[in-house]
């Protein structure tokens, strides 16, 4: 038997506080299977969906998340781009080199060189990845998907492509450029829509949007322009953070010129 | 085609000019435009300020209110808009005039302060609950990156801390937000008011113990605010005093906006809000006593603030209203001050310490006077604003003939005594050699300068602000205007 006496082997404050927080969401599990299951007969998102033939858009979630709850969506565009900025400040290569930073990773040369499988099955998917992401985002107002899944796949796409092609380093210039002009573009369109005397509110759909062409790739009025403002900046941002943590990655690999540098 | 002023642009101008933050680093504009925006937001408020005063101002965006999101400017959170404008200014006039370390004049710790602005100022506005949630989001990421903005390893432990904390209190606000919208069929705030009370009552328990929970934490009260200090001491001061200053400040705020609009009688958790007021003044000024570290006492004592006007607001009568707004707008000013001060200090003499202190008032002649300035204003002693706030707080509680939070506030005030007076003493002290650090420029306490003014104003002549305090109260206070308001916005 060990020395150590029975209540330092057993930790009392561990026990009880996993008892408690046991304890508690029984509780809580009893409330909602009583209470919370039965659901509501009539809520918002059902008189949305009977009024979805307003904006003209043949995806009904879309006509939500860019036009009904399209401050939302802005909001969630923010705060990715809060995240972006953060990982580029956490990070990427500006921030200055904190002691102990640069201490890690025992492999040594970084990443190891991609296989030819690697390269080649890249090679051939880049375009077709491309290609997918542009249709999702184009389509986002007539089938399922949009600016937020079209953005993560062409972000992928580049993300494949700096696996294989260690050489490749995205511009951050360039992608911030993106990232602020979509971005810009958002809350434009939005203040147009505020201006404008036809709507009258932020982010009001003031091109035409006749019912009658609901379906079509040009309808819906403002909303595929924002989806795709929306693809660009989820795109540019996502592809930022990759680019971020592989420069990161490859910073801290490789301590000694990191230090010299800085 | 004209540009309506409408509260949006409370949210859209932040949101745009960090947006294009890359144009605005190019044309060496950033110092300029992070003290123009809230400048021009103060403007703004003040202009709508007439407007307001006649009936809540409701803006929908795109759909009407049950259905869609909407903005409400009343006279209460007109005057948080406004503080959030002011002292963002104020904070930015700090950085650009005092010439701060080169990271919190960059272009991304640009973005974060304009996006905290835009997320504080949509926490307020929004009368959506899910809205709230995604403002909730956008000032919490910001604030996380701000306190990590030195990537020293303080720095990065302050960031990491709120991240994961900040995070844990974002989900069981969400958990909320769900509840309420499997049981009302309804996210606007308008449209769940009306049908709260409808819900079996053990639900309505629930939803209201996440909530407070999740906006407990957010809001530094009581059992939920053991992480502050860290973060505060971690952070540059002039981030901590924004921390302080105005996010605590909207989150409050939005915890007393959605008491007072869902609850039909919120006499219902009246005790409970006051108990837990209680808890944090007491137990942040007691442990505020042993603090060593100046930005480590200061955030307790921020605490013991954030308790005082959780008290007097949790108690809802509009006197104690009055006061408790009067008081979160003086302790905004007042940390501002200390807090600002704090980072001259820091970077004078690279420690706050207690110990490295003494006798800093032969060096830094006006920052230690200006301390005492603060001191004294968070003491409440006349003629300083704290004074005035304080006094309407306990003149509300002895109308109503309640006395233990007379009693209490007054305990508090004397342990503040204790402490704030043993910093003074240290700043005074004799000492024979005092290291040089770096000399600040004299524009370096234009803003604090401003600050102590401001103060002092305040503390002499109340009655210029004493109408938009007792109308923001009143509008708190008034459920059925409100809902009205919302209920029937114009689509």
């Amino acid at each position: 038997m060990s020395q150590t006496p029975l209540r330092k082997r057993v930790r009392v404050q561990t026990l009880l506080l996993f008892l408690l927080c046991g304890w508690l969401l029984a509780l809580q599990l009893t409330i909602l299977f009583e209470h919370g299951l039965a659901g509501q007969s009539a809520s918002v998102g059902d008189a949305l969906l009977a009024r979805n033939t307003e904006t003209g858009s043949a995806n009904a979630v879309t006509s939500v998340v860019v036009s009904y709850r399209g401050f939302d969506t802005l909001g969630e565009v923010t705060v990715l781009f809060l995240a972006a900025t953060a990982i580029g400040l956490l990070f990427g290569g500006s921030g200055p080199a904190a002691p102990g930073r640069a201490v890690s990773e025992s492999s040594g040369t970084g990443r190891s060189a991609p296989n030819e499988m690697m390269v080649t099955g890249v090679r051939l998917l880049f375009p077709a990845l491309i290609l997918l992401g542009v249709y999702v985002v184009v389509h986002g107002h007539l089938s399922p998907g949009g600016g937020f899944q079209g953005g993560v796949i062409i972000a992928t796409a580049f993300f494949l492509r700096m696996l294989a092609e260690p050489g490749l380093v995205l511009s951050h210039t360039r992608i911030g450029l993106l990232e602020s002009v979509s971005g810009s573009g958002f809350v434009l369109i939005g203040l147009l829509g505020l201006s404008l005397v036809g709507t009258a509110t932020f982010l009001g759909n003031f091109l035409p949007h006749p019912v009658a062409s609901m379906g079509q790739l040009l309808s819906a009025g403002v909303i595929p322009i924002i989806y795709v403002l929306v693809g660009i900046k989820v795109g540019a941002e996502v592809g930022a953070i990759f680019g971020d943590m592989l420069e990161g990655h490859d910073a801290r690999s490789v301590p000694i010129q990191k230090n010299e540098g800085e | 085609m004209a540009l309506p002023l409408t509260p949006i642009w409370f949210v859209a101008l932040p949101l745009l000019v960090a947006f294009s933050s890359p144009l605005w680093a190019r044309l060496r504009l950033l110092m300029p435009l992070l003290l123009g925006v809230p400048l021009t937001l103060l403007v703004l408020a003040i202009a709508l300020h007439p407007l307001v005063r006649t009936a809540p101002l409701v803006e929908t965006i795109v759909i009407a209110p049950p259905l869609g999101i909407h903005l409400q400017l009343d006279s209460a959170s007109l005057l948080l808009i406004a503080l959030i404008g002011l002292a963002s200014a104020l904070v930015a006039a700090f950085l650009w005039l005092g010439d701060t370390e080169a990271h919190l004049r960059g272009r991304r710790a640009f973005v974060l302060m304009l996006l905290l602005i835009a997320g504080c100022n949509g926490l307020v506005l929004t009368g959506d609950l899910f809205n709230l949630y995604v403002f909730l989001e956008i000032a919490g990421v910001s604030a996380y990156a701000l306190s990590a903005l030195r990537q020293d390893a303080p720095a990065l432990e302050a960031g990491l801390k709120y991240l994961i904390i900040g995070s844990v209190a974002a989900v069981f606000f969400l958990f909320a937000v769900v509840l309420i919208y499997l049981q009302t069929g309804s996210l606007s705030l308008g449209a769940v008011a009306s049908s709260f009370g409808e819900i079996p009552g053990p639900m309505q328990i629930l939803i209201g113990l996440l909530m407070l929970v999740g906006l407990g934490i957010k809001a530094e009260l009581f059992p939920f605010n053991f992480w502050v200090p860290d973060i505060y001491q971690g952070s540059h001061p002039a981030v901590a005093s924004l921390f302080s200053g105005i996010l605590v400040k909207a989150f409050l705020f939005v915890l007393f906006h959605l008491v007072f609009v869902l609850l039909a009688d919120p006499e219902v958790i009246r005790t409970w809000l006051m108990g837990l007021g209680a808890a944090t003044m007491l137990v942040a000024e007691t442990v505020a006593l042993r603090q060593q570290d100046l930005r480590r006492m200061l955030a307790y004592s921020s605490l013991g603030q954030v308790g005082l006007v959780t008290l007097a607001l949790g108690f809802g009568s509009e006197a104690t209203l009055a006061g408790g707004l009067f008081h979160l707008v003086n302790h905004t000013l007042v940390k501002l001050l200390l807090f600002l001060l704090a980072a001259l200090m820091l970077r004078h003499l690279l420690s706050v310490r207690l110990a490295d202190l003494a006798g800093l008032g032969r060096v830094m002649p006006l920052a230690a006077g200006l301390f005492v300035l603060g001191a004294l204003a968070v003491l409440g002693l006349p003629p300083l604003s704290g004074f005035v706030s304080k006094l309407w707080i306990l003149k509300g509680f002895a109308e109503a003939q309640v006395l233990w939070p007379i009693a209490l506030i007054l305990l508090a005030a004397l342990i503040e005594a204790a402490y704030y007076f043993r910093w003074i003493k240290t700043l005074y002290e004799p000492r024979a050699q005092m290291q040089e650090g770096r000399p600040l420029g004299h524009w370096v306490y234009a803003p604090v300068v401003l600050l102590a003014g401001l103060l002092i104003l305040l503390g002499v002549a109340p009655f210029l602000v004493q109408d938009l305090f007792i109308e923001g109260a009143q509008s708190l206070l008034a459920r059925d205007v409100n809902l009205e308001a919302m209920l029937g916005a114009r689509p």
